[in-house]
């Protein structure tokens, strides 16, 4: 036999073929063409392979998103332990005002941080910690002592490492302002912060809340079902009248997941008043983080098990990095109030934070690179829905689409997440505060959380909304988390 | 770490619509091969793109910044690694679509994974766009592969003979001493596995380090020729100096060689044309489909920047002067990038060079009065008949030096098909192209006489080479007439000179006449389609499977087709094969089944009787289409649409066409 006309058998031929093959699929191309192709070519065909191709709008089997959006948490504080994601935890050091060096350190077993200040992530406070892009200022920012620098390990969290590990996380998701908890989640509603860089509430002497430019109010200017669902204190009520219109008691999220009657975009936040007594639902300290996460719990565990997952998608963010340390120095993106000088930039964008996409579209235990922020997530929903520009913000914004597989098959298979109790937490101030870098008794400046002031300061009752506290009734799903039965 | 090489230029690139399919205003694309060797120079292109008036807002100037890295930071700055592109981009027209394309050669140091990190910033480092998907793994370099493979094999050897012995052992031993035997062998087959598995990979990583085949390097780009049309794979262009057609091949031509004996055993294009007057410009045209300005029109006697030099949308420079920028790119540049070999032969060049001058690529200075422009006894190179020292795209890099070299480079690259350039444009001296009537050099003869002289002796030589006999070609013209300015082919007008005439009144460089020599041309073949110097790039270009440059890329320009390459298949023996009674082609593909939607390889051997219907042939699966190697060998990935049956198809010129199929599942 003519060694051209037939496969050699040889032993020497099986392995070589064997290896041209295996060549073949590591270079993307047959082996035998890889010499013959143009540079230019095999230059295509890889990035061809390599990236993502998302559907057109239409065809996006994307019907139903929603945004849980916690608060106060950096990546590496969070997150910084998770395989394949670009996080540091131990073995960092930071200094202080006086110049001494402390280490970054795991907070095992404090779950409120109630002997330390809440970290500093204001405006300021973070342009102090980006430090000309250092990123080294985390304990010469405000009152900031050694919490700001403390982490928690995978066993510490309840419920997102689980959630984190087996959907996608995001190790470059910024926030979107380089500031507090108002200007962020402005930006996450209208991609804008109408100006603001704290935690102003927007009286004007028109009337009450910003102009609506909301992506709830182009959603429904297009005929979009949306709908935005709070715990105890409506963010809404910033936009005023409207913005209270739309929005519903998270227990109207529950019973709408189970009957698969949620809004094409719907927003979910947690109950945010109790922080003084460190009984608050959202994660920012002082509250239990603990009961944050058998909230976010439950907001997952009924968007899973929804008939709606199957053309879902469910984004994990929190509002900022709440004064906790990162060691990634946050980009600067256009914006339409920005500034060549960083301090009254509003295109500098703020700390990472964790970030998590449920969907059946997601990859599954993976962790995608690129950068993001709440403004790719508004792009997402302009994208499917053939929504205009909010602002320039969002016109700029790496679409999130492009961190999803539309070409796998979707994997409905719901894995398996635990379900954390929900814990009864010890009001702040009940114990006497340890000893220790700025361990400072709490007991004279109480500090109740910033959106609390919507509450404190009359603002919704102006608007005529009528405060309830979030008890467990009001907050969670599950009635085994009541302390019932199920 | 790494570190940062040349610069191929800057092009512009039609605009890409795949910007605005994510709702994404600006796009910033990063292309680099999956895995690179250590220490070798790859390509890296980034393409920017933009809608219109997305990048108004932008503080200029904009620039585009990339860097390898493992992972990338949120920002340029913030990214920690080797910097492979720092470029200042060309402000955008306001209210314009944006489109860029920067190309450059990177090197890696340390093997390990790594990411594309690029960022699209104005003047305040803001971040319009960014593209940190692409990754590649670098791998050891070539020695190293190879030092990591042959270690790997002793250790398997090693672990081969300890088997056999083991088993030679055991065969022999009984009860308690044979158990333990048998776990040893178990052992040692698992470490075999694991040394097998590192060699495979080893293997692997030698095959991206090393290049295909372990060294031979690539060879051509798909061409994107007509059917019909074969690919010339090494192509010679000697161009001759000022006659008319009507003399040099008339019926009493004062060079018979050419004009009789060439013509005759070639295809002879009477009807071909300079594109003006008088030199320069069109040999620049040969090479860049650049039209002709006053300057190059008057054969550039300063050697000055080719100003404002700025590109129109179909890539012609705008402006006057000689030295186009780097924006300009050549047929050469293409060649480069396409990692094809390109060589000017430029003869007499090496010769009496003037001290402090290089012996190769060589030019006057910028701005400097030409010292070439008139022939000396030992010196009769011109650097007007040498287009390729115009262009800062070709002259700003080492690569120059090593690619327009002197003719007597040309005998020794000859000698091997593999060291044969895939593209070669040969210049004689004043003397030999006949420029001068009479030679500088007294003893030697000029016009017609030095023309005969000079193809007498190269032709043949080139003809006698391998890279000829296996699909060469000759292609040998003058690049502009003796009299007369007509044109053809409607070539454009302008931009840059009121009369592409030049010195003559006349839209052109009037009619020259030329003839390709080609074992895949039937001799005596007479085509009466004009031709010009624009469409001669053309052919070449498309020969070569790459995109037009200016001109080059008019609308309804007619490249050289089967009216030059007249014979069926360039190969004779597929030409037998077509009569050859039992004659037989069988085409055969694994895997033969498929699954819907999941993307594979398909693995083709093309088996025949005759030789060549093996090697060359098409082969179709699905609308995608390659050519079998010289084994008959071809490769196609496709990710079926549909379940059902998929037909593959191979044919060859003169050959028995074959088929098979695959099966897709769901």
């Amino acid at each position: 036999m003519s060694s051209i006309e037939g496969w050699d058998d040889s032993e020497e031929g099986l392995r070589r073929r064997e290896f041209l093959q295996r060549a073949a699929v590591t270079a993307g191309l047959g082996a035998g063409l890889a010499g013959v192709l143009s540079p230019d070519t095999i230059l295509a065909e890889v990035s061809k392979r390599s990236r993502v191709n998302v559907p057109s709008p239409r065809n996006l089997p994307l019907d139903t998103i929603v945004v849980l959006m916690m608060e106060n948490r950096s990546f590496d504080h969070y997150l910084g332990w998770l395989p394949n994601a670009d996080g540091r935890q131990g073995g960092l050091s930071y200094a202080d005002a006086a110049g001494n060096q402390h280490g970054t350190h795991r907070l095992t077993g404090d779950f409120q941080g109630c002997a330390h200040p809440d970290p500093d992530h204001s405006w300021l406070g973070g342009r102090q910690q980006l430090d000309g892009g250092r990123m080294d200022g985390f304990l010469r920012s405000g009152e900031n002592d050694a919490f700001s620098i403390g982490y928690y390990a995978e066993q510490d969290l309840p419920f997102i490492p689980a959630v984190a590990r087996s959907f996608t996380t995001f190790d470059r998701f910024f926030c979107s302002l380089l500031a507090s908890t108002y200007p962020n989640r402005e930006y996450m509603h209208a991609a804008q912060s109408y100006g603001m860089i704290d935690n102003t509430l927007p009286l004007s002497p028109t009337g009450l809340g910003f102009p609506d430019t909301t992506i709830f109010a182009a959603l429904a200017a297009a005929g979009v079902s949306n709908r935005y669902f709070y715990t105890d204190i409506p963010v809404s009520a910033l936009w005023g009248a409207p913005g209270l219109a739309r929005s519903g008691q998270v227990q109207e999220y529950y019973e709408r997941c189970a009957t698969g009657t949620l809004p094409a975009v719907s927003f979910v936040d947690p109950a945010f008043n109790g922080e003084e007594q460190g009984t608050s639902g959202d994660e920012h300290p002082h509250g239990d983080v603990r009961l944050g996460q058998a909230f976010m719990a439950d907001v997952v565990h009924a968007f899973l098990e929804s008939p709606q997952f199957k053309r879902g998608a469910l984004f994990i963010v929190y509002d900022e990095w709440g004064g906790f340390f990162d060691h990634v120095r946050p980009p600067r993106v256009p914006d339409d109030r920005a500034n060549a000088d960083v301090n009254q930039d509003f295109g500098q964008m703020g700390i990472r934070i964790p970030a998590v996409l449920v969907s059946p579209y997601a990859r599954r235990g993976h962790v995608d690179h690129n950068i993001y922020g709440f403004e790719s997530i508004l792009k997402l929903i302009r994208y499917r829905f053939g929504l205009p520009p909010l602002t320039l913000r969002d016109k700029y914004a790496r679409n999130i689409a492009r961190s999803f597989d539309f070409e796998a098959k979707p994997n409905y298979e719901v894995p398996h997440l635990p379900d954390p109790p929900q814990i009864v937490s010890q009001a702040c101030g009940a114990g006497a505060p340890p000893a220790g870098l700025g361990g400072q008794a709490l007991a004279g400046r109480p500090k109740e959380h910033d959106l609390a002031t919507l509450h404190t300061s009359g603002y919704l009752e102006r608007l005529g909304f009528r405060y309830r506290a979030a008890t467990p009734g009001r907050t969670f799903r599950h009635p085994s988390k009541l302390g019932l039965k199920p | 770490m790494a570190v940062l090489l040349a610069t191929l230029g800057v092009a512009l690139l039609a605009a890409q619509p795949a910007a605005a399919a994510l709702d994404e205003p600006v796009s910033v694309t990063a292309q680099a091969p999956e895995a690179v060797a250590a220490g070798t120079a790859f390509p890296l292109r980034v393409d920017v793109a933009a809608e219109a008036s997305a990048l108004d807002v932008a503080a200029q100037p904009l620039r585009l910044r990339v860097r390898f890295a493992p992972e990338c930071g949120g920002s340029f700055a913030g990214t920690e690694g080797p910097t492979a592109i720092d470029r200042v981009l060309p402000a955008p027209t306001p209210g314009a679509a944006y489109s860029q394309s920067v190309s450059v050669r990177a090197k890696l140091g340390a093997p390990g994974p790594e990411t594309v990190c690029a960022f699209l910033e104005d003047a305040a480092e803001r971040q319009f766009a960014t593209d940190t998907e692409a990754t590649l793994t670098v791998v050891p370099p070539c020695p190293a592969a190879r030092r990591k493979i042959g270690k790997l094999k002793q250790r398997l050897a090693r672990i081969d003979r300890r088997l056999r012995k083991l088993r030679r052992a055991r065969h022999e031993a009984d009860g308690a001493r044979r158990r333990h035997l048998a776990k040893r062998i178990h052992k040692l087959r698992r470490q075999r596995h694991r040394v097998v598995k590192q060699l495979r990979r080893a293997f692997r990583e030698a095959q991206i380090a090393c290049g295909g085949g372990g060294g031979a390097r690539a060879s051509a780009a798909e061409a994107n020729l007509p059917a019909g049309v074969p690919q010339i794979k090494h192509l010679f262009v000697i161009v001759l100096e000022n006659e008319n057609a009507e003399t040099s091949f008339g019926p009493n031509s004062p060079a018979p060689y050419l004009g009789t004996t060439l013509r005759e055993a070639g295809a002879f294009i009477p009807n071909y044309y300079g594109i003006g007057h008088e030199s320069l410009d069109n040999y620049i045209a040969m090479v860049s489909g650049q039209p002709p300005n006053p300057q190059t029109q008057s054969d550039c006697q300063l050697y000055t920047e080719m100003l404002p030099g700025t590109l129109r949308e179909d890539s012609v420079a705008l402006g006057q002067g000689c030295v186009f920028p780097r924006g300009v790119r050549t047929v050469a540049n293409q060649l480069e990038g396409a990692g094809l070999s390109w060589h000017g032969y430029m003869q007499d060049m090496a010769n009496a060079v003037p001290e402090g001058e290089p012996a190769s690529c060589r030019h006057p200075a910028i701005g400097a009065i030409d010292p070439t422009q008139k022939a000396r006894a030992a010196d009769q190179y011109a650097a007007r008949h040498n287009p390729f020292v115009y262009f800062h795209s070709i002259i700003d890099f080492p690569t120059c030096q090593e690619n327009d070299v002197d003719l007597s480079r040309l005998p020794g690259d000859l000698a091997r098909a593999r060291t044969t350039p895939s593209y070669s444009f040969i210049t004689p001296d004043l003397c030999s192209d006949g420029h001068d009537e009479t030679c500088a050099n007294p003893a030697l003869p000029g016009g017609f006489a030095g023309i005969e002289a000079f193809l007498r002796e190269w032709v043949p030589r080139i003809e006698a080479s391998a890279a000829y006999r296996d699909q060469g070609a000759i292609f040998v013209t003058f690049d502009e007439s003796a009299s007369g300015a007509s044109s053809c082919c409607n070539e454009p007008a302008g931009p840059n000179t009121p009369n592409n005439g030049g010195p003559e009144y006349g839209s052109g460089g009037g009619r020259v006449g030329a003839v390709m020599l080609s074992p895949c041309i039937e001799p005596g073949t007479v085509t009466q389609t004009p031709y010009n110097h624009y469409a001669f790039l053309r052919w070449s270009e498309d020969d070569f499977g790459l995109p037009h440059l200016a001109y080059a890329g008019a609308a309804g320009l007619k490249p050289f087709g089967s009216d030059v390459f007249a014979k069926p298949g360039c190969d004779p023996e597929a030409a037998v094969a077509a009569q050859k009674a039992g004659a037989w082609t069988h085409l055969r593909v694994r895997p033969r089944k498929a699954v819907r939607g999941k993307a594979q390889h398909f693995r083709f051997l093309l088996r025949s009787n005759v030789a060549a219907c093996r090697r060359g042939a098409l082969v179709r699966l699905a609308g995608h289409r390659t050519r079998t190697n010289r084994r008959g060998r071809a490769l196609i990935r496709i990710r079926p649409r549909h379940s059902g049956r998929l037909v593959a198809t191979a044919r060859a010129p003169s050959c028995k066409p074959a088929a098979t199929s695959v099966r897709v599942r769901r």
